[in-house]
């Protein structure tokens, strides 16, 4: 069965190439037929690519251990979800996964547009093909996942997925991060076709605007979920570490962040038409680089950077990109001059400008601190990397700079804020924001950073909640309509805007969230049974271990109590695992166990024990206002929903 | 206007990326092999670096403070005294690559951080069954 997966991905390949030169010939000689033609050979490029990953899914569910890929990611015992996960558990099979996004993403552009923007569409395809082309060039000859096993016989059973990757956050993390990574192909065809047929003015960027949202919608998700997963899954009580994986996935995040904004800009005033191309341009090769820097396993370091041909064809690609998006910018600079200048400092336009230069510098840092392994190697002939602490002294007060942004831009008028308009949306914010700063600096909180950024999100949330006040209470007053349907009402007529509210509120949550790592806490502890330890006015006993025997593992199963001022509050479960047992690949594993709360987690993690003797390593951490960032995060996905959110057609 | 505004805009952006290119000495890790630390004394004492290797099956061991193994690299290996009892799960694996880092005294690496490599280049080698 294999032999046809490999089959439909020859065969995609060839059509893509057809599909080229068709409308290479239809955009030369203007042959309308022809349009149609690659229009539908387009359509079958996708419809292979979706047969050869239903073919790859279905050998993964059979448990087909003759095929390579097969065998190394899944095993009998794996349960059929995971199975199903195993899809783009592997480089291999993620690029195929890649390639299907990108193959549904391009037929629904193609369906959405039979009708309209003629004049774009054949360029549009031709990118969208394009992009194609190299991931099925990839998948056909550099790492292909229906290669048969390389050995003489058939495996009897398959080496399984990696205990940490099963996870339900785990399973959904990589295709939420490629719905967002090849989400941004979309809006970055549009732009290239743009540019070619000259027609930069604010219908491209109004046409591909909800696009954009999406896509952003999906990086944002697999980002979260990614640290959702680090924190509940791996154990070391954080869930954002920088490393190259997570800024492979923030990068883009960041240039898309600024794009999402200044689009805003195109649209209303139709400027800064060059700068969002360039945007989108990077923002694009950041997906690309992204998928490379994690599917390469250059992960822990970047030596194996450009040695392998997989790496090689990646770089060729992104360069192939780069060449011919500056070409385009540089020739089309003409067209791309924005009539309409700044008028002042302090206006909605310079807002933006500031809030995009200070998100891609921010971008350009972790760019240069991701890279600088591979830089400092070419340069001074030592791979030297940064750490953590680098990182955090610039995100942290550029982090503060933009939070500013996100409750004072939006107040400001368009073209000129008037100093009345100052003092009248400000000073109540102000106020509050001031008031949170003496409050929590009376509760003990003297740290700079921690403070700051209190203040500043009680600021920005005065902001957010006074320009909701004015719109309800404006409705209230002139429609007579209760509070509730106000709100719903003065929310759906004007959906980016309070969309982009909601998400504000959202990242005032993290940020809120994000002040708790200052103040964790953490012990570790060797422990019998009966034995106790002690943090934050926590006392933790030991009361049993249990041993289990489950279908694919043993367990020990921790029983810790969690007593404050002499009443149990809690029970945690930790448990320590081993997969595999009485094999040689015997793998240890510690499924942490936590409680959950608005001001902090318990958090527990059995990592260690020599059950002959009963004795058991716990290590237990405190982590306070953890349960925030995830609440920003659903605030995040609510307001982009709320702006994606078609209108009623007008009747 | 537009004039005063690239300035202003160019100067946050300056400013930033000068930051990002001076602001990391402190924070350099830089990679080194074993034979650096063993024979050619590249470094200055108690300067924190970073190393890879993999771990030699048999030399784990659990003591007081945390963890002491063998980092094998090439044809050398290097003891490594590991601070914390906690360790990742792969940490324990066959043949395990592991980055740490720390500081070199006295022949023994001291390292306060420990990372195996990613678990999503989890691959094991396949066996026929018997």
């Amino acid at each position: 069965m294999a032999i046809y997966g490999a089959t439909l991905l020859n065969l995609a390949l060839g059509l893509a190439v057809l599909t080229q030169i068709v409308l290479f010939i239809h955009i030369r000689w203007r042959d309308e037929r022809l349009f149609h033609v690659g229009q539908r050979m387009a359509l079958g490029v996708s419809m292979l690519v979706t047969l050869a990953a239903a073919t790859l899914t279905v050998l993964l569910v059979k448990s087909a251990f003759e095929v390579d890929y097969v065998a190394h990611f899944t095993s009998k015992e794996t349960p059929l979800l995971y199975k199903f996960a195993a899809l783009w558990a592997g480089q291999a099979g993620s690029l195929l996964f890649w390639l299907l996004v990108l193959s549904i993403y391009s037929a629904v552009v193609i369906f959405q547009n039979q009708r309209k923007r003629s004049d774009l569409m054949p360029y549009v395809i031709a990118v969208l093909t394009g992009v194609q082309l190299f991931f099925l060039f990839m998948v056909n000859f550099s790492t292909n996942p229906f290669i048969p096993v390389n050995a003489d016989f058939i495996p009897s059973d398959g080496l399984g997925l990696n205990p940490l990757l099963q996870n339900f956050a785990m399973a959904l993390h990589p295709p939420t991060l490629y719905l967002g990574y090849v989400g941004f192909t979309v809006p970055f065809a549009f732009a290239i076709a743009a540019l070619v047929v000259r027609r930069v003015d604010a219908a491209w960027v109004r046409g591909i605007r909800r696009w954009t949202l999406f896509a952003w919608l999906w990086q944002s998700i697999g980002i979260i979920l990614g640290g959702w997963w680090a924190y509940n899954e791996l154990g070391w009580g954080g869930y954002w570490a920088w490393d190259p994986v997570e800024n492979a996935s923030f990068m883009p995040w960041l240039t898309g962040t600024a794009f999402v904004h200044s689009i805003i800009i195109q649209e209303k005033k139709e400027m800064l038409k060059t700068w969002n191309m360039i945007l989108i341009i990077s923002t694009f090769v950041l997906c690309i680089f992204g998928t490379y820097i994690t599917r390469s396993g250059a992960v822990s370091s970047v030596h194996a950077f450009t040695a392998d041909k997989f790496g090689q064809l990646f770089l060729a690609f992104v360069l192939v990109i780069i060449a011919i998006s500056a070409y385009l910018v540089i020739s089309r600079r003409q067209v791309l001059k924005s009539t309409k200048r700044m008028e002042s400092m302090l206006s909605r336009e310079s807002g933006f400008l500031f809030n995009n230069v200070i998100f891609v510098s921010l971008c350009f840092a972790v760019l240069w601190g991701t890279l600088f392994p591979l830089i400092s190697l070419k340069l001074m002939g030592r791979e030297i990397s940064v750490s953590i602490p680098f990182y955090n002294q610039i995100a942290i007060p550029i982090g503060l700079l933009l939070l500013t942004l996100a409750g004072v831009g939006p107040l400001l008028a368009w073209r000129r804020t008037s100093k009345e308009s100052l003092i009248r949306n400000f000073s109540i914010p102000l106020v509050i924001g001031l008031g949170a700063i003496a409050v929590f600096f009376v509760m003990g909180i003297k740290s700079i950073y921690p403070l700051m950024t209190l203040g500043l999100s009680f600021f920005v949330l005065g902001t957010i909640s006074m320009e909701f006040y004015r719109g309800i209470r404006s409705r209230t007053k002139r429609f007579k309509e209760n509070l509730f349907t106000a709100l719903v009402a003065m929310t759906s007529r004007n959906r980016s805007r309070y969309g982009g509210y909601i998400v504000h509120l959202g990242i005032v949550f993290m940020f809120i969230g994000f002040v708790g790592k200052a103040f964790d806490s953490e012990v570790e502890a060797t422990m019998s049974r009966g034995d106790h330890t002690e943090l934050a006015g926590f006392k933790f006993t030991l009361q049993e271990v249990e041993e289990k025997v489950r279908p694919n593992h043993n367990a020990l199963v921790a029983e810790l109590n969690v007593e404050k001022d002499n009443k149990i509050v809690d029970t945690l479960n930790p448990e320590f695992r081993i997969y595999f047992p009485r094999t040689n690949r015997e793998q240890q594993h510690s499924e942490l166990d936590l409680q959950t709360g608005i001001m902090a987690d318990i958090y527990s993690v059995f990592s260690g024990a020599d059950h002959t003797r009963g004795l058991y390593a716990i290590k237990i951490m405190i982590n306070p206002l953890v349960w925030w960032v995830w609440l920003g995060g659903y605030f995040l996905v609510a307001g982009t929903i709320i702006a994606i959110w078609p209108r009623k057609k007008k009747e | 206007m537009n004039k005063k505004f690239a300035i202003v805009i160019g100067a946050i952006a300056m400013v930033i990326v000068i930051w990002t290119l001076t602001g990391f000495s402190e924070y350099e890790l830089p990679y080194v092999t074993v034979k650096e630390l063993k024979e050619d004394n590249v470094l200055q004492p108690g300067k924190r670096v970073k190393m890879g290797g993999t771990i030699v099956d048999g030399s784990r061991q659990e003591i007081a403070e945390g963890w002491r193994f063998d980092l094998a690299q090439d044809e050398m290996s290097i003891n490594v005294l590991y601070s914390q009892q906690t360790v990742p799960d792969m940490f324990h694996n066959k043949r395990v690559e592991v980055i740490v880092e720390g500081n070199y005294k006295n022949g023994e690496f001291h390292a306060d951080n420990l990372m195996t490599k990613c678990a999503s280049r989890y691959e094991g080698e396949l066996e026929e069954d018997i």
